[in-house]
């Protein structure tokens, strides 16, 4: 196949949006104390303003909270978090869901419908619940909260890898490697993964937006940090008390920023699910 | 002559579940007889085409053969070695999967789609210990140019998708015979090729059957096994139906339904349709006709047919056929006349 243009193929241009929003919170993330005009937890306004939430000004876009914190440098540092929580979240839930996955679907027999059973019953809890859970007896740190996504994304790259390798199974290439005298740890490793890896990379992005959601639920309940931490879900939380009071930037913005990063993650998911889709093998 | 196969009454059955109850039970409402009794034996550098239309068995045979399936019973002898009975791990550990080798029908989903096809040869060479490192790579060469496939170096880097068809199939011949099998099973090796380059792939093997290596083809064209092969083997609904040499088969068959493939061979000599079709299709292995499994479809079955299954005559010369009224020799038979 001729080398395209990204942007020129099919959901190249989703790919394309998708990174530049996942690697724009990175970037925030990682810069965040050369960015921020202030600090989290800097009282940013004159004494007598604050006590009450300010809306936006020149000097505060965003705005700032009752403490006098500036909203918008609280949203760049909770990027922190969120960009923490999730990135050890996926890469954990990867390292247990798709070595299993890979297992289960290539060897199948019993260690197959155990672990297939217990995945199951995982999958089927809702997961904001299932990581509320766990999150709460293991206790609020950024770590634990990574754990809890864990558990609820583990059974999402299983399921899908393990699929994925029932279908390759079932395909002449299998047969043809098994007469050409390679030994399973090899066929695993050297072809069942990588024609496996398109696929984990889709999950990856459709089950990171899911993450970044389930996150900010946790935050909210308070389960990842502790305020006055930044962090975006937590900063809804306490917003959410001045929303009758008209005080709409102390929800709107950290909210815009929580559904934008997942929006980043679900289009990269989806664009690359178009852009295999095209490539998948005749 | 010494022989390096030799297959003695080999059934494979599979299973059919035909309620939710028998699958859950574990217990087949009925079997699906793909090979039903199949005796066969091929020598060293022997060529022998297993020939027969689709549902007569033949992929089945050619999988039990490299051990892909487990026979329901009967022996499979390589060597001395009853392949049939071993474990996969067994297969490895004895060098067996060196020495038995595979060519499917369709090479682009026979090759790794994502890995480049020299390192698919080179995986394989290493695997079996045959070669490794610069030296698996070095042979890898080798085989892709032995294969006709050059510049080597270049052919070596490419995917599968960046080559013709032809080009894969002449991959995974290339893969077959860098590793020196005794044993070359090839399941319709170009029945997805160009018609113009089947020759030039079937000659690759051709030219291993030369050097000692013996052949087992499927195919289920009669013409290309005759030019081809030392002997051929008529499969019909599971059955060896007729097998002898190459050319008495087809010049000269017996059994009815040989006849029926050997007319049906469109000529350029004449411009006619086939003499004596044979009409419908292969009945399913579920339900196998009673008496001669070929009677329905036979155009000279009697009632004897339709009730006595027939036994195995051999000839003078080692010709085998299972048919209560052969046709007369001398290649002189005439379709009946029908009505």
């Amino acid at each position: 196949m001729a080398k395209q243009a990204i942007l020129a193929r099919p959901g190249g241009l989703m790919v394309t949006a998708g990174l530049s929003i996942i690697l724009f919170y990175v970037a925030l993330a990682v810069l965040a104390p050369i960015l921020a005009p202030y600090g989290p937890t800097e009282v940013s306004v004159p004494k007598e303003l604050a006590g009450r939430p300010q809306p936006p000004s020149p000097e505060h876009p965003f705005g700032t909270n009752e403490l006098g914190y500036d909203v918008l440098s609280r949203i760049v540092w909770g990027s922190r978090v969120v960009v923490q929580v999730v990135a050890l979240s996926a890469v954990l839930s990867m390292a247990v869901g798709v070595p299993l996955g890979l297992v289960s679907g290539y060897y199948g027999g019993p260690v197959d419908r155990v672990l297939s059973l217990v995945m199951d019953s995982v999958y089927a809890f809702p997961g904001i619940l299932l990581a509320i859970a766990v999150a709460s007896v293991l206790g609020p740190s950024v770590g634990n909260a990574a754990i809890s996504l864990m558990v609820v994304y583990v059974p999402t790259y299983f399921r899908m890898v393990r699929a994925r390798v029932l279908e390759l199974k079932a395909r002449p290439l299998m047969e043809s490697l098994w007469t050409a005298g390679l030994p399973d740890h090899w066929i695993i490793l050297k072809h069942i993964l990588p024609n496996v890896a398109p696929t984990i990379l889709v999950v990856f992005g459709l089950a990171s937006a899911d993450a970044i959601l389930t996150e900010a639920g946790l935050s909210f309940f308070g389960l990842v940090v502790v305020y006055p931490e930044a962090d975006w879900g937590l900063d809804l939380y306490y917003g959410k008390n001045w929303l009758l009071s008209g005080a709409w930037w102390l929800t709107l913005f950290p909210g815009l920023a929580i559904t934008s990063f997942a929006a980043g993650f679900a289009l990269l998911g989806e664009g690359l699910a178009r852009m295999m889709g095209e490539e998948r093998w005749s | 002559m010494h022989q390096l196969l030799t297959i003695e009454d080999l059934k494979v059955y599979y299973p059919v579940y035909g309620s939710i109850a028998s699958r859950i039970l574990g217990k087949p409402t009925a079997y699906v007889k793909a090979v039903d009794g199949v005796s066969l034996a091929i020598g060293r550098g022997e060529w022998v085409s297993v020939v027969g239309e689709s549902g007569s068995g033949k992929t089945t045979l050619a999988k039990a053969i490299v051990g892909l399936l487990k026979p329901t019973a009967g022996t499979i002898l390589f060597d001395g070695i009853d392949v049939a009975r071993l474990s996969r791990r067994d297969w490895r550990r004895r060098g067996l999967r060196r020495r038995i080798q595979l060519v499917q029908q369709d090479p682009l989903e026979s090759l790794d789609p994502m890995m480049p096809v020299g390192e698919q040869i080179r995986e394989a060479l290493e695997a079996n210990g045959v070669a490794r490192g610069g030296e698996a790579r070095r042979k890898a060469l080798e085989a892709l140019e032995d294969v006709g496939l050059t510049p080597p170096e270049e052919m070596y880097k490419r995917r599968p998708r960046q080559l013709s068809g032809g080009q894969r199939q002449r991959v995974a011949i290339a893969r077959a015979l860098a590793l020196e099998p005794d044993l070359i099973v090839a399941d319709e090796p170009v029945s997805m090729i160009d018609v113009s380059l089947r020759a030039s792939i079937l000659d690759l093997l051709d030219k291993a059957r030369r050097r000692g290596t013996s052949v087992l083809m499927i195919t289920h064209d009669i013409a290309t096994a005759w030019i081809y092969s030392d002997r051929i083997a008529v499969m019909y609904l599971g059955k060896i139906v007729e097998e002898g040499s190459s050319n008495s088969v087809a010049r000269d068959p017996r059994h009815p339904y040989t006849a029926a493939l050997v007319t049906s061979v469109p000529s350029l000599a004449s411009r006619k349709p086939p003499k004596w079709p044979v009409e419908g299709e292969v009945p399913s292995g579920l339900r196998i006709p009673g008496g001669c499994r070929f009677h329905p479809r036979c155009p000279l079955a009697t009632s004897e047919c339709k009730e006595r299954e027939p036994a195995e005559t051999v000839e003078n010369g080692g010709r085998r056929y299972r048919c209560i009224h052969p046709l007369p020799p001398g290649g002189v038979w005439k379709p009946p006349r029908r009505g």
